[in-house]
């Protein structure tokens, strides 16, 4: 028994000192393992794991319908990886992105269904409000974080359920549409949707959106001093406080990034890929958004790693219908390569740690 | 199983530790300890920080496990699987520093507690208040049964802590620090309890750095220094002043080479007053004042846990100075951040670098530019100019002989000392006109020991005015040009290089203030 462990420690070890123990490394290899176990389970369901990679693969990447959904699915994706990335790297946990998300629809269909005007100038403010709505999702969370010291992982997951709520009392109340039978909201007019782009390509602008989005976080996080600031405050925050870095400004900067981010995915899945807020309107992006950050690790990563979800996302349906493997074990994918990754992060921490202690 | 200690048999003795030896990674806690004591005494176990006290106590406890040694109680040797419930049930009751008691709970509760099993769905609540009652009758506490132990004082709540140890039995009481958090009433009520108790024909061991109380209670010291047993005397013909120099290191010799120049006239620091409380209300600085002059070494010496951390906490303005002023270079900071006082020139080397001294995932080089890289040359308009970044990383590796394989490296992947260089260095690229120093070699080899202590006087030597706060006695001897003892939140005394003496230094360090110290230290306000 004490052989074994000691015997695994070695083995980490070793990959450590090769630089195989990188965050990024381990990532790739949770997931590797992950794709191995849907594999398995697929088979114990009585498919062929060959046919249930293909029809997934191919359900999500094959064809144009397909294409655009699994590259709408990638905006919601990497907008809530970051959401939850950028705050996590300054040391707060926002578990509260699909709450964000959701105001941040309800307030930019209360814009795109009240609001004449020309088509740009609506979308600008449809999504302005997105952003609003999602910043005031995250300012009570914040704000009793910083007063208080309330944790904030506790408080915005009880967001997400107040968030939930008002979404819903606004598609069944003030918002919803009269010739429907369930609480939904009329669909945004066409005239104000998000256009494909380049027009006509099928490929949705939120796309680049979220791209450009992302390629600014990176370089955000590493040229700038308010990046090395949020890395500093969440390595060590004494450090950060003694080292005379503005704490709570560095703090409140990454948070409501965040949730700006959060809210504007919301707002862009909106006019361009659902067109209603409803009832159920929402797959769990903001939830998906925190394996998607923790596996990432930094927002290129969390661009791949969101690819990634969306096509497991898109693919799942073929693959049900192609080789009666339940859709559900996508949602394995979902949570087990977190797992994964965390135990293999601990144990590389536990042998650095082992090591440094003896 | 259990060998009888044979030359023991017609003394009787509560316990008696032999050749006992432990350490803690590198750190060699205890060396070859033995201790032995007697059927109803009070001994005072008393030594520095680090001395070991509380390590043997634990042992004794069954806490900790030694390397080696061996342990009899009752006359009756403890076999490998001691533990605390073993401790418990023959008769050995320690209370911690931090209490274990419930606040939401009863004191009748809290006491009952540790004696109930699961079994018993229904105690016998009255039967264990007639005993109770019985008991604190017998050694006068003054506690009413049914009050929530959160509304008690500190000291009442001692006395709930020593009411369920001899309530489980126990036979042998272990104190570890029990005055640290009392008032000096409660320090005397406490005192009397124990004389009580020991009437009682208990056994007490008072772990204490404090000789005052040593002295008035108990029959025999036991002075422990650097995990040895220096020795055990008997309290009747000794002195506070013996006991006093075996407790610091006599081979300490005045040597310093280190702090040779001259003070310029220029005052760099002055602290006027300075209070620091705590929410409780608890005052851990207590109205000090003390200046430090360009290129001078002002060393700050006590026992950790004297309000020293508090004051360096406060002159950087990571804590809150409840009143006074902290003036660098004639300029008031008093109410200024972090930031605006490191501007002003403040450099800071905290006590604990894994807590607050470093980030260990990011390079050396963004670790040796932190404090700084929002100014020029490392940054512009807030956008960070990387090569600039490594150029200076690269100069600090090479100025401070800092071992890394490059400047990319995670700081946590350095050595204690190689981290070490990275914080000094840091510290004094912002060119500070103070550097307040806090344990500034703890942890570290002989190598970076020599190496910090070098690079301390080398600052003063360029006109850096230095506090150095060190439990280390030797260090402070070595660089200071004076020392300021603090005890209890006040500067009880002031010594100058000219006429260091390690044992004055020692007792004022252990509150025995000698008749001339009140003259010495600038700090020693009135009220």
């Amino acid at each position: 028994m004490r052989n074994s462990i000691a015997l695994k420690n070695a083995f980490i070890t070793k990959i450590l000192r090769t630089g195989w123990g990188s965050s990024a490394t381990l990532a790739v290899l949770s997931m590797i393992v992950s794709l191995l176990a849907l594999c398995l389970c697929s088979y114990f369901a009585g498919a062929s794991p060959l046919q249930v990679m293909v029809a997934l693969f191919e359900g999500a990447l094959r064809g144009r319908y397909a294409l655009t959904t699994t590259l709408s699915e990638w905006v919601a994706m990497t907008l809530c990886g970051l959401a939850v990335l950028i705050p996590y790297r300054a040391g707060f946990f926002n578990v509260g992105g699909q709450g964000q998300l959701e105001v941040g629809a309800v307030a930019a269909a209360a814009v795109a269904l009240s609001l004449n005007a020309p088509r740009p100038l609506v979308i600008m403010l449809a999504l302005a409000a997105a952003v609003a709505a999602g910043l005031l999702a995250v300012s009570v969370p914040l704000i009793l974080r910083l007063r208080r010291g309330a944790s904030e992982v506790t408080t915005t997951i009880m967001m997400n359920f107040a968030c939930i709520q008002f979404m819903y009392a606004m598609v069944t109340g003030p918002l919803k549409d009269a010739r429907s039978w369930y609480g939904t909201t009329p669909p945004v007019p066409q005239a104000y949707q998000l256009p494909s782009f380049p027009p006509g390509s099928g490929i949705p602008a939120g796309m680049w959106v979220a791209a450009l989005i992302a390629l600014a976080a990176a370089w955000l996080m590493n040229s700038t001093v308010f990046g090395l600031y949020l890395r500093a405050v969440g390595s060590n925050r004494p450090a950060a406080v003694a080292a005379g870095i503005p704490v709570n400004r560095v703090l409140t900067g990454a948070v409501l990034m965040g949730a700006a981010l959060a809210g504007l995915a919301g707002g862009l899945q909106l006019l361009g890929y659902t067109f209603r807020v409803a009832e159920g309107w929402s797959k769990s992006w903001g939830l998906v958004g925190i394996p998607i950050a923790l596996l990432g690790g930094n927002p290129l990563g969390v661009l791949v790693v969101g690819f990634l979800f969306a096509i497991l996302e898109t693919g799942a349906r073929s693959m049900q219908a192609l080789t009666g493997a339940p859709a559900a074990l996508i949602y394995l994918f979902q949570g087990l390569p977190v797992i994964i990754y965390l135990g293999l992060r601990a144990s590389a921490w536990y042998s650095r740690w082992s090591q440094a202690a003896g | 199983m259990n060998t009888r200690a044979d030359d023991d048999v017609r003394q009787p003795y509560a316990v008696k530790m032999q050749g006992i030896c432990k350490s803690f990674g590198p750190v060699r806690a205890l060396q070859d300890v033995a201790l032995r004591l007697e059927c109803g005494e009070i001994r005072a176990l008393v030594g520095e920080n680090g001395a070991g006290k509380t390590t043997l106590m634990n042992i004794l406890y069954g806490m900790y496990k030694p390397d080696r040694g061996r342990i009899w109680v009752w006359g009756e040797e403890v076999g490998r699987d001691w533990s605390p419930g073993q401790a418990i049930a023959r008769g050995i009751g320690m209370i911690h520093q931090h209490f274990s008691l419930i606040p939401a709970h009863t004191v009748l509760e809290n006491v009952v507690m540790p004696r109930l099993t699961w079994g018993k769905v229904l105690p016998r609540w009255h039967e264990h208040r007639r005993a109770l009652e019985e008991l604190a009758a017998q050694y006068g506490f003054s506690l009413r049964l049914d009050s929530l132990v959160e509304s008690l004082s500190v000291g009442e709540q001692q006395q709930v802590e020593i009411l369920k140890l001899l309530y489980q039995g126990a036979r042998l009481l272990i104190l570890d620090e029990p005055t640290a958090v009392l008032t000096p009433q409660q320090i005397d009520a406490l005192l009397q309890l124990l004389l009580v108790i020991k009437s009682q024909g208990y056994t007490v061991v008072l772990i204490t750095h404090k000789l005052s109380e040593a002295m008035a209670v108990s029959d025999s010291i036991t002075v422990l220094r650097g995990g040895r047993l220096v020795a055990t005397l008997p309290r009747e013909g000794t002195t506070a002043q013996e006991v006093a120099k075996l407790m610091v290191n006599r081979e300490l010799v005045v040597s310093g080479t280190a702090a040779t120049e001259r003070p310029q006239q220029e005052c760099v620091l002055e602290v006027r007053d300075l209070v620091v409380e705590h929410e409780n209300g608890k005052r851990s600085v207590d109205g000090v004042s003390l200046t430090v002059r360009a290129g001078e070494i002002v060393g700050i010496a006590g026992v950790a846990g004297n309000g020293q951390s508090e004051l360096a906490e406060a002159l950087v303005g990571i804590r809150r100075a409840t009143s006074g002023s902290i003036l660098i270079n004639g300029a008031d900071v008093t109410d200024r951040s972090v930031r605006s006082r490191k501007r002003a020139g403040m450099g800071y080397i905290c006590e604990d670098r894994h807590l607050n001294g470093m980030f260990p995932d990011m390079s050396v080089a963004h670790n040796l530019v932190m404090e700084h890289v929002d100014l020029p040359p490392f940054s512009s308009y807030g956008l960070l100019r990387h090569r600039r970044i490594q150029e200076a990383a690269r100069e600090a590796i090479e100025a401070y002989d800092i071992r890394t394989p490059g400047p990319e490296v995670p700081m946590g992947n350095l050595s204690g000392g190689n981290q070490q260089k990275v914080v000094l260095a840091r510290a004094l690229a912002t060119k500070p006109r103070i550097l307040v120093a806090c344990e500034p070699t703890r942890g570290l080899d002989l190598a970076a020991t020599a190496y910090v202590r070098r690079k301390l006087a080398g600052c003063a030597a360029e006109g850096i005015g230095v506090l150095l706060i060190s439990s280390e006695l030797e260090e402070l001897l070595e660089l200071s040009h004076r020392i300021l003892v603090m005890f209890r939140g006040r500067i009880v005394g002031e010594v100058r290089r000219e006429d260091f003496d390690v044992e004055r230094i020692g007792l004022l360090m252990t509150g025995q203030a000698p008749a001339e110290a009140g003259g010495g230290g600038d700090g020693d306000a009135v009220g």
